[in-house]
C-alpha cells in the first residue's frame, strides 16, 4: 500500500500535500453553493502544529483560503456555520450570529467499544468496520425517506468513523430546535457505556422506520455480531447481554442460556426460550420487543448527538490529513459503503509518491519527445489537476458526483415555485 | 382554544395586570397537582379574553427574562390548550376558534410585522386550518361518533415536520420525505406540536426585539415578573454539601447520578459527557469549587483501573480539568450560571 506514514513527516508532507493536492476548486464550489459571496461568511477554524487553535477564519475567495491554507499549512481544518456578518470582521458588530449550517452526523467507532472485541479504542478492522456500514445504510435511508433530502456528502473520517453532511437548502436553514428534532428521532442508543439498557422500545406497534433499521441489521446480525464479535462467547459479555433483559426474566435466562457454552447456542436458545415465553404469554408489554431491543443496541448507529443539535458546532472538513493515521478524510459512496475498506483509503505520504512518480516519468517523456509534440504534451499535461494523477481520483469522482447533484437541486428549485 | 397569536390591545391597570399573571401563576401551580380545572380566578383565563392574553403574553416576558422559566411556560401553557381543547362539548364551539385563530393568522400576516419563520408558520396555519374547517373534513372527523384509532385513514394532513418537531421525537406519526403525515385523530396532538413551535419561534425572537428591551427595564413589569422569579419554580439549593460527606449522601442521589459516581470511584476515570453531567450536579446540590475541584483531582490522579493506555491524567491535563469546572461554576468564559440537566433530558 505504498509507503508507510510517520507521524514525523507531517511538517514536510503538508505543504505538499497543500500546494499541489487539496482540491480547493471543487471544495470552494461546495460550500458557494451557486452563490457569489455565500463563502464570505462561513467560519473556519484551523488547528496548527503545536496544538495551536484559531477559531473565526473565514475568506472571500478561493484565492484568499488557499493562500492562507499554504500559508499556515493545518493539520486540521473544521468547518462551521454561515454567519450574519464575515466572521473576521466579527468584532464591532452589533449583529454576529449563525444563521445556517449543513446538518452533519459523526459516528465514531470508539462509541462501539463495548460491542467489538476485534479492536479497540483507534483501530478499525473489516470486521467492525461492519458498525459504520450498518450505520451508513440506516441514517442514508432515513434521511432521504423521512425528511426528502438528497444532498448527502458521507466522509470517511481519517481513522475510525464517518461523517454526514446534509447540504440540501432546507436543511441548512433549519434552526436548533428542528436539529435536535431530527437528531432525536435518529437516535436510539441512548446512555454510555455506563448504562446497561440502551435501547426502550415503548408501544405495540414498532415505528416503520425502526422496522427499516431493523430490516438492514438483520442480514448481518448472527455472523456480524454473535458469531464474529462473539458477542455471547464469554461469561462477562454473556453478562452484559443479561443485564439488558428486564429483572423478572433475567433468571430464567441466565440458566438456559449457560447451559451452552458457544455464542451461537446461546444465540440459538435464547430465540427458543423468546418465542416459547412469547406464545405462552409470559412477556409483559414492555417486553415485547426485547428481541428488537437487542438487536438495536448492538448494531444501530451510535451518533453523538451534540454534533447534530448545535447549528454553530463546527466538524473536520472533507480532505484534511488525519495526523495519527495519514490518511485523508475522502468522500466515499453510500450506495458502495459496503466495498469501502478503510485500510485502502491514501494517506498523504502515498499521495506525496505518486505526485513525484508522475513528475519523474512526465520529465522522461518529455525527453524523449520531439519539439512539435512537446507542445502538445505540455499543454495536456497542464490541464489535469495534480489530484486526478493520484489515488485521489475515485473520491474525488465521488466529490463531483455530489456537486453535481447539489447543482441538478439548485436548478429544480430555481423552477419550481415553492408552495406549501 | 387560544393559541395567542395576537395580543391584547388597550390600556389596563398595573393591578389588573398583576392580578393576571399572579392568577394564572396559582393556575398553572394547580395544574400541576392535579389535572382538573379548579374554579381559580376563571376570569382572568377566560379563554382569548382580554385578560386571559395579557397574562400570557406577559408571562413571555418572564420567560425571555429567565429562560429557566420557558420551558415550564410553554409547558403549562400546552397543558391548559390541551385542557380546553379536550373540553369541548360540540365541534361547534372548537370550529368557531379555529375560525377566529385563522383570522388572527391572517391578521398578523397582512400587517406584516413578521418574521420569516413566523410567516412560514403562520402560512402553515392558515392551510391546515382552513383544511380542518372544510365540510368534509369536519363532518368526519369532529363527529362524535369518529373512531379515534390509528386505522382511519381517510383525511390525512401533510404537515412539513419543522413546524410538528415534538411528534417527529416521539415517533407518534409517519415521516414521508420531510411531510408528517398526521391522520384524522391525531388532530389534537397537532394543535399542541404546532403550538409548541409557534411558542418556541416567538419567545426566541423577543431577545431581539427593542420594544421587548423597554419593556424588562420598566420598573412595573419587573415588578411583576418577579412574582415568577418568586416562585419555586427553580428550587435554588442554599444547602452545602461537603467533600467528606458526597460519599455517604451518594445514596440520596437519584440513580443515573448515583451511578456516575459509583463508577467514577471504581473506575477512576468518565467519559467527557458523563463527567459534565456528574460535575454540574454536585454544583446544583451544593458542592462548593474548590470541593469539586479536589473530588475530581482525586479520582483522576489515580490510575484508570481499566485501561493502562488512559491518556486523561490530572497532572498533564489539570489546566483543562480545572478551566472547564470553574467555567461550570460561571467563572470562566460567558460566566453564566449553567444547571443540571434535567430528568427528562437523560431519558
Amino acid at each position: 500500500m505504498g509507503s508507510e506514514y510517520k507521524e514525523e513527516t507531517l511538517p514536510d508532507l503538508l505543504p505538499l500535500y497543500y500546494k499541489r493536492l487539496f482540491p480547493y476548486d471543487p471544495f470552494c464550489k461546495w460550500l458557494s453553493y451557486g452563490k457569489s459571496s455565500y463563502l464570505d461568511f462561513r467560519e473556519f477554524s484551523f488547528t496548527l502544529l503545536g496544538d495551536v487553535y484559531i477559531r473565526f477564519q473565514s475568506f472571500n475567495n478561493l484565492e484568499e483560503l488557499m493562500h492562507e491554507i499554504q500559508k499556515r499549512c493545518p493539520v486540521k481544518i473544521d468547518i462551521g456555520a454561515v454567519y450574519s456578518c464575515r466572521p473576521k470582521d466579527r468584532r464591532g458588530v452589533n449583529e454576529f450570529v449563525p444563521l445556517e449550517k449543513e446538518i452533519v452526523f459523526d459516528i465514531d467507532m470508539t462509541d462501539y467499544d463495548d460491542v467489538r472485541i476485534c479492536c479497540s479504542g483507534a483501530d478499525v478492522c473489516s470486521k467492525c468496520w461492519k458498525f459504520m456500514i450498518i450505520a451508513c445504510k440506516i441514517l442514508d435511508s432515513a434521511l432521504r425517506e423521512d425528511f426528502g433530502y438528497h444532498n448527502l456528502l458521507w466522509v470517511f473520517s481519517g481513522r475510525r468513523g464517518i461523517h454526514c453532511w446534509v447540504c440540501d437548502e432546507s436543511a441548512r436553514k433549519l434552526d436548533d430546535m428542528c436539529r435536535s428534532a431530527i437528531a432525536e428521532y435518529l437516535q436510539l442508543v441512548k446512555g454510555g457505556a455506563n448504562q446497561s439498557k440502551k435501547v426502550y422500545l415503548p408501544g405495540d406497534k414498532l415505528h416503520y422506520s425502526i422496522q427499516r433499521a431493523l430490516d438492514v441489521i438483520e442480514p448481518y446480525f448472527v455472523q456480524m455480531i454473535i458469531e464474529e464479535q462473539d458477542m455471547l462467547g464469554t461469561d462477562e459479555r454473556l453478562k452484559n447481554f443479561l443485564m439488558i433483559l428486564d429483572d423478572d426474566i433475567r433468571r430464567h435466562f441466565e440458566e438456559v442460556m449457560s447451559q451452552a457454552k458457544t455464542s451461537e447456542n446461546r444465540w440459538k436458545i435464547f430465540n427458543e426460550e423468546l418465542t416459547c415465553l412469547s406464545q405462552k404469554q409470559k412477556l409483559s408489554k414492555t417486553q415485547r420487543h426485547v428481541k428488537e431491543e437487542i438487536m438495536l443496541q448492538y448494531a444501530y448507529p451510535r451518533l453523538d448527538i451534540n454534533v447534530t443539535k448545535g447549528l454553530n458546532h463546527l466538524l473536520k472538513a472533507p480532505f484534511c490529513v488525519h495526523p495519527k493515521s495519514g490518511k485523508i478524510s475522502i468522500p466515499f459512496s453510500a450506495k458502495a459503503v459496503d466495498r469501502f475498506d478503510p485500510h485502502m483509503v491514501p494517506t498523504v505520504s502515498l499521495l506525496v509518491d505518486e505526485i513525484n512518480i508522475y513528475d519523474a516519468k512526465t520529465k522522461e517523456q518529455e525527453s524523449q519527445l520531439d519539439d512539435k509534440n512537446l507542445e502538445e504534451g505540455i499543454v495536456s499535461i497542464k490541464s489535469i489537476k495534480d489530484y486526478k494523477k493520484t489515488s485521489l481520483l475515485k473520491p474525488m469522482s465521488n466529490f463531483e458526483e455530489f456537486l453535481r447533484g447539489l447543482e441538478k437541486s439548485r436548478k429544480k428549485s430555481e423552477d419550481k415555485s415553492l408552495d406549501f | 382554544m387560544a393559541l395567542y397569536f395576537k395580543p391584547p390591545r388597550g390600556i389596563i391597570s398595573y393591578p389588573a395586570l398583576q392580578n393576571c399573571v399572579e392568577e394564572r401563576l396559582k393556575f398553572f401551580k394547580t395544574l400541576s397537582q392535579t389535572p382538573d380545572i379548579t374554579s381559580y380566578g376563571i376570569e382572568y383565563l377566560y379563554e382569548d379574553s382580554a385578560l386571559d392574553r395579557a397574562g400570557h403574553f406577559t408571562l413571555r416576558l418572564a420567560a425571555v427574562k429567565d429562560s429557566r422559566f420557558l420551558p415550564l411556560f410553554i409547558d403549562y401553557e400546552t397543558r391548559l390548550l390541551k385542557l380546553r381543547l379536550n373540553s369541548y362539548k360540540n365541534g361547534n364551539s372548537l370550529l368557531a376558534f379555529l375560525k377566529n385563530q385563522l383570522r388572527h393568522a391572517k391578521e398578523c400576516l397582512s400587517e406584516g410585522l413578521c418574521s420569516d419563520k413566523i410567516i412560514g408558520l403562520f402560512n402553515a396555519v392558515i392551510n391546515i386550518f382552513a383544511k380542518m374547517l372544510s365540510k368534509s373534513y369536519r363532518s368526519h372527523v369532529f363527529n362524535e361518533t369518529h373512531i379515534s384509532d390509528d386505522k382511519c385513514k381517510i383525511f390525512m394532513l401533510n404537515v412539513p415536520f419543522q413546524y410538528c418537531t415534538t411528534l417527529v421525537t416521539k415517533r407518534k406519526v409517519n415521516l414521508k420525505n420531510g411531510y408528517v403525515q398526521i391522520t384524522c385523530e391525531k388532530w389534537l396532538d397537532l394543535m399542541l406540536a404546532i403550538f409548541y413551535t409557534y411558542m418556541k419561534i416567538a419567545v426566541n425572537e423577543m431577545h431581539y426585539s427593542k420594544n421587548v428591551q423597554v419593556a424588562l427595564a420598566d420598573e412595573r413589569i419587573k415588578s411583576i415578573i418577579a412574582l415568577v422569579c418568586a416562585d419555586d419554580y427553580v428550587k435554588v439549593t442554599s444547602s452545602v454539601i461537603l467533600l467528606s460527606h458526597i460519599d455517604s449522601e451518594s445514596k440520596f442521589f437519584p440513580l443515573c447520578m448515583q451511578n456516575l459516581h459509583n463508577v467514577l470511584k471504581k473506575k477512576h476515570r468518565l467519559a467527557h459527557e458523563e463527567r459534565f453531567n456528574l460535575s454540574l450536579f454536585l454544583k446544583d446540590i451544593g458542592v462548593s469549587l474548590d470541593d469539586s475541584i479536589i473530588y475530581w483531582k482525586s479520582e483522576y490522579s489515580k490510575e484508570h483501573s481499566e485501561c493502562a493506555q488512559c491518556l486523561h491524567k490530572w497532572e498533564v491535563n489539570e489546566k483543562r480539568y480545572v478551566y472547564s469546572i470553574r467555567h461550570m461554576y460561571g467563572l470562566e468564559g460567558g460566566r453564566r450560571n449553567y444547571k443540571t440537566r434535567s430528568c427528562s433530558y437523560f431519558q
